[in-house]
């Protein structure tokens, strides 16, 4: 069954039509890529799926409930979270905080309890620890725990938006060019994080440009270009398909 | 020795609220005590602002008619109505908060320099509102009579000393908490806050309440220690005093902020006796430690003005 689904999908920008009725579909369990070629309209799904943009038209169905036009943060306890291409993590504060901001709705000290520091909320700061800790250790950032965000470099912030994420728990992670400025190193490490994500239980969709990354952790491919879908399938099937290499790489010349 | 330095900086509230105790032992004159009252009052307003500012990076400079909100209503309730003014005490920043909440609304569509001129506008129409409700508020002939809740000098300091203890502990608490993280979360970045289900406006009018409440707090302490209330203690100029003292207090530090009030509420009555030039060397003073002080982060503030929202949304795709 389907546990993402977005159904004749339009996100409009003015006259320029970004996201033009598209269908895609992640299943439970799966792990699914979204390319496509610069300015063909990735994020913007994932910008409307997560309700930062409206649609203007179609449906988004995610576990069997239509969740088009919900505010971002009922999207996120709807149980779908995503990581950022450009990272937004809080440089300020400590690597520690950013990953519990993921935990900010399993969590539920209120005002009262906070300023007269009951033992509610020191047994759920002990419950949450052992949570951040283990994410932390999955992106192999324990080690920087009390670090300032902003001290870390660019892709240990890029893991640590992950760790942020996956402690919320969602049932789906949305991850927008995970691997874009990595090393070689650190793209295979973090296939091994993706992987060990998958493997609890969560469904991922992923965009991407780094083919190898597609290739070594899809197990199926959606091809979009001006915000139509032009293929799906798994990788070595998309890989030939005219209609992609014509997107990528343009018509070739008949002489 | 750096133990002893991590002790003191452990401590540093509870130490400098010991060392203010000591100040009606050691037999300060009237006026000079009367300073400090006034700098522990203004201490919470600032510290209300640590909450606003510093945390959710929300501009206010309309805190002197929350301040007015909640000085007003104690001196209504307490010299028209002839209520108690331990109730007066609890009801004034609870109105307080309810208009705070009101002024909250705005701040989920505008940011930056347009909020802060929606604040500005409302400590005016609050001021304006006192200055020609002459029925209610006395208008320009002010509001007379108002009875401190404890009538003893030293009993009002002790209680003020207590009260800014508490409110700066409940304040390093909320920092540390989840709602405080998602105050922090808000200022750097939205769009990251309300993905990770934030939700953003109501933890705006939260903030704003709570600041608003605490405002009023200090607002109905005010009328406590003046005994008689007038629309000019609660000009613009106020507002901005108190974001002075919150941005040299280091806007999300708590000691910062009650150090802060003290020291710039007593800033001018120090240099008292320099008559005519007092105000130029305040100034003065006030320039050369936001010029060289390291601990500010004058990029915060930059960007709390400056920064119009939602400039990206991870596209560049």
């Amino acid at each position: 069954m389907a546990l993402l689904q977005t159904n004749q999908l339009v996100k409009k920008f003015g006259g320029l039509t970004a996201v033009d009725n598209l269908d895609l579909e992640v299943k439970d369990g799966e792990i699914c890529g979204l390319i496509g070629p610069n300015g063909s309209g990735k994020t913007t799904v994932l910008n409307v799926i997560t309700g930062i943009y409206k649609d203007d038209g179609g449906k988004v169905i995610f576990d069997g409930k239509e969740i088009q036009g919900l505010m971002p943060h009922q999207v996120c306890e709807m149980g779908i979270a995503r990581t950022f291409q450009n990272i937004r993590v809080l440089g300020s504060q400590t690597v520690y905080d950013n990953v519990r901001l993921g935990l900010h709705i399993r969590t539920k000290a209120d005002l009262f309890n906070i300023i007269f520091n009951t033992k509610k909320v020191a047994r759920e700061n002990e419950a949450i620890r052992e949570e951040i800790e283990e994410a932390l250790d999955l992106v192999g950032l324990l080690e920087y725990k009390n670090e300032l965000t902003k001290n870390l470099p660019y892709g240990k912030q890029k893991v640590l938006e992950i760790a942020r994420a996956i402690v919320a728990k969602p049932k789906i992670l949305l991850l927008d060019e995970p691997a874009a400025g990595l090393n070689t190193a650190e793209t295979e490490d973090l296939m091994d994080i993706v992987r060990n994500i998958s493997k609890r239980n969560t469904s991922i969709l992923l965009i991407e440009h780094e083919m190898a990354f597609v290739e070594g952790l899809t197990s199926k491919v959606y091809v979009i270009n001006y915000g139509k879908k032009i293929a799906e399938g798994t990788y070595n099937e998309i890989k030939n398909n005219p209609g992609v290499i014509e997107a990528y790489l343009g018509r070739g010349g008949s002489n | 020795m750096g133990k002893a330095f991590g002790f003191f900086k452990k401590n540093i509230l509870l130490i400098i609220v010991l060392l203010l105790a000591l100040v009606p032992v050691a037999g300060v004159p009237s006026y000079q005590f009367y300073i400090i009252e006034r700098g522990l009052q203004n201490a919470i307003i600032v510290l209300s602002l640590v909450i606003l500012l510093g945390y959710t990076g929300l501009l206010s400079l309309g805190h002197a008619g929350l301040l007015a909100v909640g000085a007003y209503t104690f001196g209504i309730l307490t010299v028209t109505y002839g209520i108690n003014p331990w109730i007066a005490l609890m009801v004034a920043p609870v109105v307080a908060a309810a208009l705070g909440a009101l002024l909250g609304i705005p701040s989920f569509k505008l940011s930056g320099p347009f909020l802060v001129v929606t604040t500005i506008a409302f400590g005016e129409i609050v001021r304006i509102l006192i200055l020609n409700w002459e029925k209610l508020t006395g208008g320009p002939y002010g509001l007379g009579g108002i009875k401190s809740v404890i009538p003893s000098a030293k009993g009002m300091y002790y209680f003020l000393l207590v009260l800014v203890f508490l409110v700066s502990v409940a304040t390093m608490r909320l920092s540390k908490s989840r709602i405080g993280l998602a105050f922090k979360a808000i200022k750097e970045d939205e769009v990251a806050a309300e993905v990770m289900g934030v939700n953003v406006r109501r933890y705006k009018l939260l903030a704003f309440t709570i600041s608003s409440f605490m405002a009023g707090l200090s607002g109905a302490l005010f009328a406590c220690l003046t005994n008689y209330l007038n629309p000019d203690s609660f000009t613009f100029a106020e507002s901005a005093t108190y974001l002075l003292m919150v941005v040299l207090g280091g806007m999300a530090n708590v000691v910062g902020a009650v150090a802060s009030a003290l020291g710039v509420t007593a800033l001018p009555e120090v240099l008292r006796f320099m008559v005519r030039s007092r105000m130029v060397v305040y100034s003065l003073v006030l320039l050369l430690v936001i010029r060289y002080s390291k601990s500010l982060n004058m990029k915060t503030l930059r960007k709390v003005l400056g920064k119009p929202e939602g400039s990206t949304l991870g596209g560049g795709e």
